[in-house]
Formats: C-alpha cells, structure tokens, sequence
C-alpha cells in the first residue's frame, strides 16, 4: 500500500542563516537506499514537518542537479516555520514530496527571460536559475531582477555575486523605498516598478514569484510591457494539508495549488476567482 | 426474503470473529452507525442515521502514525480492520461513498480510504420512509437507488428482498449462505417531498463567483461545522501532530472549510468572511467537483438540512442563486 | 390560532424599520414548511414575516456580533432584536463587555411560555425552561405580550446537574468521559453561543496549541472545560449549545452548573444590569486576600 501522507526521514545537515527571520537548511535523506536521492523539477515544492509540531509547504530551493541533498530557505512567521528555525544540524525532519508541476522550462528555449522576485519569493527562483544557468546557451537574454524590502534582508548573497560575475546573465538588485543603506550602491524602488524602468522586449518571458501583493502589481506592468499573459509565469502559495489535492483546503476555483500548480501562468490565473 | 436482524445474524455466525461489522444502533440522542459485537441491537426504525459512512471510511480521527521525538524515527500504523461488512446504510449514504472514491481515488489516490473500500461490503436497506429533509430524488438518486451498494435489500410484505448488484456482493451471499431473490414484490419506494432544482445551477456558478447573492444566503449560518462533519460526502481533513514530551502521533482529522482556519495562512487569509466559505461549501459540491471529476458532492440525504441550528436550507438556496428575482 | 405577540411584534418591527430608524430586525420567522428560524429583516415585507410561537428557540443575540448587525453597528446605525427573557442576558452581557453599544440595540423583549424543541415529539418544555424566573425579560426598549399574572415556570434549572453530582466522582468522571468521546469538534456550542464572541478563539491559536485539535476525548475535555471557564459568570442560560448539539452531550450542564456557584460564591447574576461591571473583567483589590498583586 502506498502511503502518501506519511513522510521519509531527513537529517539536517547545515544550516545557513541567510537574514534575521530567513534560514537556509540543507537536508538528506536518513535512509538514502530507500526511494533513492531526490529528483524534482524546479517549481515543484514539499511537506516538511517537525515532529510533534506539524507540516508546511516549502519550495525545494536548491539546484536539481545536485541530488546529493537539498535545500529549502524558511522564513519565520507562524508555527512550523518557528519550530523550523529552532532546529540544529543533526535533527531529523519528515519529507514528503516532491509535488506540483514546474517551471516549464523546456518550452522557453531560445526564449528571453526575466526572472523576477520579491523578498522570500526568490526562493522557488533559486532553482529555476540554477538550471537555466546549466544550460546557458538553450535560452537568449536572462536578466535576474531581485529586490529585498532593505539592504539587510538579501538571500543567497555569495550566489548573487557569482551570477553578477558570469558575465553572461544581466543582475539587476533593488531595496523598496527607504530600505537603502549608506552603502548601497544598486536601485531603490520595488520590483514592479524597476521592471518597467528596465523595460524588457515585449516577447520576453517573465517567471516571477513574490508577495501577493507584489505579484498583482506585477501582472499590472507586465500586460503594459505587452507581454502576453501566458508568458508570464508565477508560482502560488495556499495553506495546504495533504499536498496531493485530496484534502479539500489548496483550492482556487476548480483548480488546486497542489497538483493543478504551484506554478500557473497568468494567463491560468485570469481565469480564476480571486481567492488566493 | 430475510428480515434485517436475521441477514445480520448470518453474517455474525459466518464472520463474527473475521469481519469488522456496522451496523446502526440507537443512541439516546439518535441512531448511529456504530462497530457492533452482536447482532441484537440493531435498530432498522429510523429514516436515516445521525451519523454517515464516513466514521467508518474516513474516521473523523485516524492515526497515521506514532514517533518518538528522541531519535525522530516514525512507526506508520497500519488499519488491521480486514474485511468491513456494513449492514443497514441507505441508499443516499452508499451512493455517497461512490462519489467519494471518484474524489479520493484519483490518479494520486489516497490509499488508506480506499483500501478500505476495497475490503468493504456494502448491504444496503432500502427506505420505506422518508421525511421532510430528505431530496434524493432531485439529484438522481432515490429510496431504493443502487448506487455505491453491493447487495440492496428492498422492502416488500414481511421482509426484505435480497439483490445483489456486484460481484462483491453476490460472492458475499454466498459466503453467508444468503439466497438471491430474484422476485418481485418490493413495496413502492415512500414519496420524496422535498425537491431541489438544479436547472441553471452550474451555469450561473460559472460565471458568478462574486455576485452579492451569496451575502443574502448565508446570512443565517454560524459557520459552525455541522453541515460539513454529518454530510456524507464532505471530505476535507487535516493532518495533525499530538506529542507529549518524548513520543506523539500524527492524526489525520476533519476540517471545515467553514472554519477561519481552514485557509488561513500566518502571511494572509484568501478567504475573508462567512459569506465566502459558504460559497466554498456550494461551489465544491456543486461545480468544483463536478468539473473536476464529474459527480455533483451532494446525495440528497438532507443531513444539512436537518441539523442546521438556524434553518440554513440547501435546496431553497439552489433554487434562489440562479433566480432571476431581484436581490 | 396565531398568538397576538405575533401581530404586535410584526407591527412593531415595521414601525422601526420604517420610521424607527433601525436598519436591521433580528427576528424569528418560517420556512415554507412552517419551521421557525432566525430571520433578519430589513423591509416591511420582511417585518410582516415574523413569527413567535413556542418554537422561537434561538438566541438571536448572537448575531448582533456578526456581519450584517456588526457592520451596520459599527456604521453608528441602529438593530433591533426580539428576545425571551434568556436571550436578553446575553444582550445586556454583551453591552457591559462592550460589545454592542446600548443606545444602537433596540431590544424588543417578548413574553414567553417556554420553549419547545421541533423533534421532542410532545416531550413538553425544553429542560433549559425549567424553573426560568425571566419569563418576562428583565431588560428591552419594548415588551410584547402581558406582564399581567405571568409566574415563573415550574421546574428545578439544575434538576440533572444535581441527579449527577448525587453520584460518585468515578461515575461522574465516567458519564464526561462518554460524553466526550462523542464530541466531533463542530464547534456548533461556540457558534451558536452569544457570548463566545472572540474574533480568534483560543481553539484557532497555534502558539502555542492551546487545546488540541483532534476529536479525542483528551482534547474534547479540554476544549468543553476552558470554554465552560471563559463563561463563567457571563452564560445567558439559554441552552442554545445543549440544543444545537449532533451528539446530545448536555453542554449547558457544565454552565448551569458553574453559574450557580458563582451566584452563591459572589451574588452575581449574569445579564442583569447594563451598568455593572463585567463579571470576569472586574477586580476588587480592596477585598484580595492575597498580597501578590500590589
């Protein structure tokens, strides 16, 4: 029988304090025979639970082509995201996954590419730039455009300037008003509005996650960029129970985040009530 | 031609010891359809239980597992009930169940539920009364439907007639030494008063997620959970962790889209309101499911009706949303 | 034969919502099938619709705290209510708490006979009505029917708390435990309460997990007891949760039960006087006896 509310085991292996309130925690598998390493499609998220405590759906932020471990990046807010932050490397965690679909990224060859994300939204990003900078010469122009609410609350920085480094791939970063430092030298102004300063070709496609709020801005500057609705992808977030579109809670519409998503298009989402 | 008890009795001499038995039972507060040990308190004069199938499909608390908190290793618990014999549903609550594997047995299915509708026999009694809450009629079903059961025992003078409608069923007959009747003679199903109309429903859903009708229909409900834990093919659960210092369990339990809780994040609520859960609970049942696996989540058993505190009444409600009358 | 509260009460909602400048009446009314629930009306047609007979169970203050009533509050407008004399505790407790402004709440207090539940198949008055000693309300803007020779009812309100704690502690112990293994969580007791008015329950926090969520005995008890405490000295006595309860646990037992202690422990009263302090908010330090609290 299979049994797919239950978890496999994972160890914590290193923890990365990216911020004040955001850790990155890399994980393996307790019994790495079991189900063999993780393989999983960037966009796609997981169940990971402390015991005693509960479960949470975070996106599987690391590469996918490092099967060896992964990583999520948590922010603290709520119960499980605290329990979460309270572990050390040695605790042991459940791990159900991976589910949803991806970033189609097989359909975006030759394609230009905006990726653009607020705040924890960089996180599913991560691992869609880490296998788009794999294959570098599949796709055309990529520009990362990333902006923090401040200075101080930057994820991934030693990979930030590594891709600022490539030479091939166009780094844009910017803090929202008023979260500029002395010495901050990069743009001040939120995502959508540095989009639109950064004015990109009208058959670009752009991913991008973010706040809520941010990403219904977003939409806004995309539609006057020109670019078409189903070139602009996105990946959503519902409180979720089983992950596996059984339990009745992830739903907006007919669709659930779960298994019809995370990630949608916004032409998909047009099409939804506005639930989430 | 056997009467209920009787039915029962054979199924406790041939399984009394191997099979986990329902059967419905009366409480102080109502019939229940309860494990049994024995065939002698079964109550067959009710129109419907309080409770639906679901405590025995989809228990309102099921443990999955146990852990022990030191060396973080979780034990999955097994469900060891072998082969459920349920004797006594009605046709509304069988057909229920047959709306619920569609849902819960899809391409990722979830396995414990339905392995234990593979290890279950459903016997259902068809109705010989009905009241005024019950509309199974005006969503295709009725008193003696077949849907979701495996053998149907149909009223008639004396007893009931024995049908088997599944193979399941028919080798069940047998294992219990139970004949087929194939005559006729069933005593005509009682007549089901309450009709509800769903002519225009799924249209005027479609395209009308935001009207203000859902305000005016809701205004009575208290969001309380009653309409969603009795009704037969609500099925939304959470999954829980219970630890004590050093060892817990992991739960899976009922939830309500009624409840504040049920969407709500620590970053955002996307659902704000009672109006806009209510409108959760219709469009569900009504579009979600259908678009999505093609079966309307309501039987018509009038669960919801009954027990509603304040007289929230789903059929005037289906009628009223699509109405062409002004708000 | 319709009783002549019905007509007065119809008349009056209709004089309010038209002349009365109350935008809202929160009254009892009929299904198609002659079943009393709660109606609110808002137009003439509406106020022509409503009921009172002896199956006026609801206490419809409870949705002076929820949206529409709460939002037309809110606004400085005014609602009006039709209580019995139980329900109108519950409406003056919510004044004293603060939570509905007394000069916005019309209260249209009826004269009742008690109570009878739909499905007690000629089983008489609900047991909530025994002993009731509010059979005219102790507190509306208007009262409908005739003060005039009405007693209270016959009838002891703590008849089956008194059977119970006749018993041992471990049949008593054993009677909750029964009851509570039968509690699903509904939460149709804290719905239908009007006092249980807490834009987030203690139930919905998570930090911490205050009271378990599974429907396990455990948990149950716990989530019965805490709400029982947060009622205490504020309980209306209206007997909404015993009623709306799926599984018949006696609910208000525990609250009958607790009200009586703190009438003879305090001299209080719930629901009395719109002036007094709120039982549970109140502290007297001139009468502690502890000296921890300076």
């Amino acid at each position: 029988m299979e049994e797919n509310l239950l978890p496999r085991m994972c160890e914590v292996v290193q923890i990365i304090r990216e911020t004040a309130d955001v850790k990155t925690l890399k994980l393996r598998f307790v019994e790495a025979a079991k189900g063999g390493p993780l393989t999983f499609e960037p966009g796609q998220f997981c169940l990971i639970s402390v015991l005693g405590v509960g479960e949470a759906a975070f996106c599987i932020a690391s590469s996918p082509l490092d099967t060896s471990s992964f990583e999520i990046t948590v922010k603290r807010l709520g119960k499980v995201t605290a329990a979460v932050h309270d572990l050390e490397v040695g605790d042991i965690v459940g791990f159900r996954g991976p589910y949803g679909n991806s970033f189609p990224l097989q359909d975006l060859e030759g394609r230009d590419i905006v990726i653009a994300g607020g705040g924890i939204g960089i996180a599913p990003l991560r691992s869609v730039i880490h296998k788009i900078l794999a294959e570098r010469d599949k796709y055309g122009k990529i520009l990362i455009l990333y902006g923090a609410r401040t200075a101080r609350d930057f994820l991934y920085r030693s990979e930030l300037k590594q891709w600022e480094d490539r030479g091939d791939v166009a780094v844009v970063t910017t803090v929202d008003p008023g979260g500029e430092e002395d010495a901050w030298r990069a743009k001040i102004g939120f995502v959508p509005t540095i989009l639109e300063e950064l004015k990109p070709p009208g058959d670009s496609v752009l991913i991008t996650c973010g706040p809520a709020v941010m990403l219904k801005v977003i939409f806004e500057t995309a539609r006057r960029l020109g670019l078409k609705s189903g070139d602009v992808i996105t990946t959503l977030e519902m409180k979720m129970s089983c992950g596996v579109g059984t339990c009745g809670r992830c739903n907006i519409g007919s669709v659930y985040v779960c298994k019809d998503g995370p990630v949608f298009t916004l032409e998909e989402i047009e099409a939804l009530p506005d639930e989430f | 031609m056997i009467t209920v008890p009787d039915l029962l009795r054979r199924v406790f001499e041939k399984g009394g010891e191997t099979y986990t038995i329902f059967a419905p039972i009366r409480r102080d507060y109502g019939v229940m359809i309860e494990r049994v040990a024995g065939p002698e308190d079964i109550s067959l004069d009710h129109v419907l239980t309080r409770n639906t199938l679901k405590d025995v499909m989809l228990p309102s608390c099921e443990p999955l597992a146990r852990y022990d908190l030191e060396r973080g290793a979780l034990e999955p618990l097994k469900d060891d009930s072998g082969t459920i014999v349920v004797v006594g549903t009605r046709p509304c609550d069988a057909a229920a169940q047959a709306i619920l594997d569609k849902i819960l047995g899809g391409e990722v299915a979830d396995e414990r539920y339905m392995d234990r509708r593979r290890r279950t026999v459903m016997v259902t009694v068809g109705c010989s009364r009905a009241d005024s809450a019950c509309f199974c009629t005006s969503m295709g079903y009725g008193p003696h439907d077949e849907t979701g059961s495996d053998v149907l025992l149909l009223p008639a003078e004396g007893g009931y007639l024995v049908r088997a409608i599944t193979d399941r069923g028919r080798a069940f007959l047998s294992e219990i030494g139970v004949p087929e009747d194939k005559e006729e003679g069933v005593t005509p199903p009682p007549e089901i008063t309450r009709k509800a109309t769903t002519e225009g429903l799924k249209d005027w859903l479609d395209k009308n997620f935001d009207h203000c009708r859902w305000e005016e229909v809701s205004e009575n409900c208290l969001s309380c959970g009653i309409c969603y834990y009795l009704c037969p093919t609500c099925h939304c659960f959470d999954i829980v962790d219970e630890a004590g210092l050093t060892r817990g369990e992991r739960l899976r339990v009922w939830d309500s889209c009624s409840f504040k809780g049920f969407t709500k994040m620590a970053s955002h609520q996307p659902r704000v309101g009672r109006h806009a859960r209510y409108r959760q609970r219709i469009m569900h049942k009504f579009k979600y499911t259908v678009d999505n696996v093609g079966e309307t989540a309501c039987v018509g058993d009038g669960r919801c009706i009954r027990f509603c505190p304040v007289g929230v009444d789903i059929t005037e409600i289906l009628e009223k949303l699509p109405s062409e009358e002004e708000a | 034969m319709v009783d002549e509260r019905e007509g007065a009460l119809r008349q009056k909602a209709e004089d309010l919502l038209s002349q009365g400048g109350v935008k809202l009446v929160i009254g009892y009314g009929k299904n198609a099938l002659g079943e009393v629930r709660p109606l609110l009306a808002r137009t003439r047609a509406h106020a022509r619709s409503l009921v009172w007979n002896s199956s006026c169970v609801h206490n419809l203050a409870v949705y002076l705290t929820r949206e529409p009533a709460a939002g037309i509050l809110r606004r400085g407008e005014k609602v009006a209510v039709v209580v019995k004399g139980c329900d109108a505790r519950a409406v003056v407790t919510l004044i004293q708490e603060g939570q509905v402004p007394r000069e916005l709440v019309h209260v249209m207090g009826v004269i009742c006979d008690g109570v009878t539940y739909p499905d007690a198949d000629g089983a008489g008055l609900a047991v909530k009505c025994g002993g009731c000693q509010v059979r005219v309300p102790s507190f509306y803007n208007d009262l409908v029917g005739d003060p005039e020779g009405v007693e209270p009812l016959p009838g002891n309100p703590l008849a089956d708390a008194e059977d119970l704690l006749a018993e041992t502690e471990d049949e008593r112990w054993a009677f909750w435990r029964e009851q509570m293994e039968k509690c699903m969580r509904c939460y149709a007791c804290r719905e239908a309460c009007p006092m249980c008015y807490c834009k987030e329950c203690i139930t919905e926090k998570s930090r911490p997990q205050w009271i378990d969520r599974a429907p396990l005995p455990r948990g149950n008890l716990a989530y019965h007891l805490v709400r029982a405490a947060h009622l205490a000295g504020r309980c209306s006595s209206c007997g909404e949760c015993t009623r709306v309860c799926p599984v018949g646990i006696p609910v208000d037992m525990l609250n009958r039960f607790l009200t009586s202690r703190i009438r003879t422990a305090f001299g209080h009263e719930c629901g009395v006087d719109c002036e007094a302090e709120a039982f549970q908010s109140t502290f007297n330090k001139a009468e502690d006896p502890e000296d921890y609290i300076r």
